[in-house]
């Protein structure tokens, strides 16, 4: 009998012990609706929703729980992509416009609408082959700066981690169709160390190298790799650290053309520099690192994304004819 | 020769007193004044600390006075200390906060290891010239108040692979921070 009341015990114990931590636990769903992206996170715990806040930038939306949680995933609809960072949850919805909320109760959730932004029908196909007739053979590569635990630079409402990674993701999917292939080179937000980063580059063949990065200065910076006086030598030749140098001169001009191609597309100046990066040093391949101004200067929305992939995409036309 | 004896000491005493006392070599009353300024300068038990800061693109340079130590990397100490808590420095945003010197270590190959706390890492959120600028400012701190060939840093006395993301740290920082930067100014929009 004594073994049966303990039994009891303690499966009551662990009962109290289940449902204690699921009432922390967050679930999500979504759902379409002409032009509007339901999701919906859901939870036992009433405090979780009550004190959460909101806040939106350009494609990311940041929850903050303001208290440890447990996320337990859901259905999300392919648009949408979520990550867990401390007590927050970190959303990139692609193409959003703006966003509305609410709390509801019974059970305690918060729903966000998502509006998204009609997508503009492309030019017409015969003038788009012409223009990027060039650019056909070649393999574009696209690195999100940082990511995981390296977050660069913060801001109150974005992290350079996500917002690059949502960047350089709409950057690929529109440049794409006008090249052979555009790459990124982090897909998800984890930290990869240089080394990663370059064993993965050179896994793959590519023409050229785009590392996107945010400043908090108020212009974009466009760097190319500085090579130390030796690197001409025959000995660097042999260094795959310095395999920049014999693309230095091409790396030159697709930072001058993606200059020229920004200033006149998003009226923002632009600063040149070399400096030693060691990313850029060791790709064989034309390499370009651009600091984008962080979101208060300037918004990342559906057009300013348009105007930066016009923009690599010309000054890649502005390459390629040379 | 008792009296040949207290003679020639006599003849000693005035010798020494020409050339040790009396003779004035033609100095004149200014040289003694400059001679005893230097002097001062001996007594004076402070010694002068330099603190290369970074500020935007910039490295600027402050000095202070620190207690005299003939101890080079004890000087050094000082200087990094007084970088990482920016007490007397004029615009510290390009230093992130709450970093400490865990410790300096001086290896046989002449490179000084600068050992400090994750915060250089956590609290750092510059771009990559801020990140250049910063590791300059370190190994120029050190470099002129001390002769060390190579400084290398630690967080937490180990080595990290980069302090922002863009440089690394795996390596001493002379090959990166000495090389020119080449700038080409603002190309103004419109």
């Amino acid at each position: 009998m004594a073994k049966i009341n303990c039994l009891i015990i303690i499966l009551l114990i662990a009962l109290i012990d289940v449902s204690l931590a699921d009432d922390s636990s967050i679930v999500v769903r979504s759902s379409e609706q002409s032009g509007m992206i339901r999701i919906v996170f859901e939870t036992e715990n009433e405090s979780l929703i009550s004190q959460a806040s909101v806040f939106e930038s350009y494609s990311l939306v940041k929850i903050d729980f303001n208290e440890p949680f447990n996320y337990k995933g859901g259905a999300l609809l392919e648009p949408v992509k979520i990550y867990k960072k401390e007590d927050s949850l970190f959303m990139n919805i692609r193409n959003l416009q703006k966003i509305k909320f609410v709390r509801l109760s019974s059970p305690p959730r918060l729903v966000i609408d998502a509006y998204l932004a009609e997508q503009k029908s492309p030019p017409p196909v015969n003038t788009v082959q012409a223009e990027t007739k060039e650019l056909r053979h070649l393999v574009v590569m696209f690195d999100a700066g940082h990511g995981g635990a390296d977050m660069g630079v913060r801001g109150e409402q974005f992290k350079e981690s996500l917002l690059t990674l949502s960047i350089t993701s709409d950057l690929a999917k529109q440049i794409a169709p006008k090249v052979q292939k555009a790459v990124l080179l982090r897909k998800e937000d984890v930290q990869q160390s240089i080394e990663q980063k370059l064993t993965d580059v050179g896994n793959t063949r590519i023409d050229a190298f785009f590392s996107i990065h945010l400043t908090r200065q108020k212009h974009f910076n466009i760097y190319i790799s500085k090579m130390p006086a030796y690197a001409s030598s025959k000995v660097a030749k042999y260094n795959t650290t310095l395999a920049q140098s014999a693309y230095i001169e091409r790396s030159r001009a697709l930072a001058n053309s993606v200059g020229q191609a920004i200033t006149n597309g998003t009226k923002l100046n632009v600063v040149y520099a070399e400096i030693p990066l060691p990313l850029l040093s060791a790709i064989k391949a034309p390499a370009v690192m651009l600091e984008l101004p962080e979101p208060q200067t300037l918004s990342y929305n559906a057009e300013t994304i348009d105007t930066l992939a016009a923009s690599i995409i010309k000054a890649l036309m502005d390459y390629a004819k040379r | 020769m008792f009296i040949i004896a207290p003679i020639l000491l006599l003849c000693s005493a005035a010798v020494a007193y020409y050339f040790f006392i009396w003779r004035d070599d033609g100095e004149t009353l200014s040289q003694h004044i400059v001679s005893r300024k230097e002097q001062e300068k001996v007594v004076d038990n402070s010694t002068q600390i330099h603190i290369y800061y970074p500020e935007d693109s910039e490295l600027k340079k402050i000095t202070i006075k620190s207690k005299q130590t003939f101890d080079a990397i004890k000087s050094t100490e000082v200087a990094l200390t007084e970088l990482f808590s920016g007490k007397n420095i004029p615009n510290r945003s390009s230093i992130p906060a709450d970093v400490k010197l865990l410790g300096l270590y001086y290896g046989v190959d002449k490179i000084l290891y600068v050992d400090v706390s994750s915060e250089l890492k956590k609290n750092f959120q510059g771009d990559a010239t801020a990140e250049l600028m910063l590791l300059k400012s370190i190994f120029e701190t050190v470099i002129n108040n001390m002769e060390a060939e190579d400084v290398k840093v630690l967080i937490d006395s180990a080595e990290a692979e980069s302090l922002g993301g863009h440089f690394y740290l795996r390596y001493p920082l002379r090959r990166t921070v000495t090389q020119e930067i080449v700038t080409d100014g603002l190309h103004k929009a419109g």
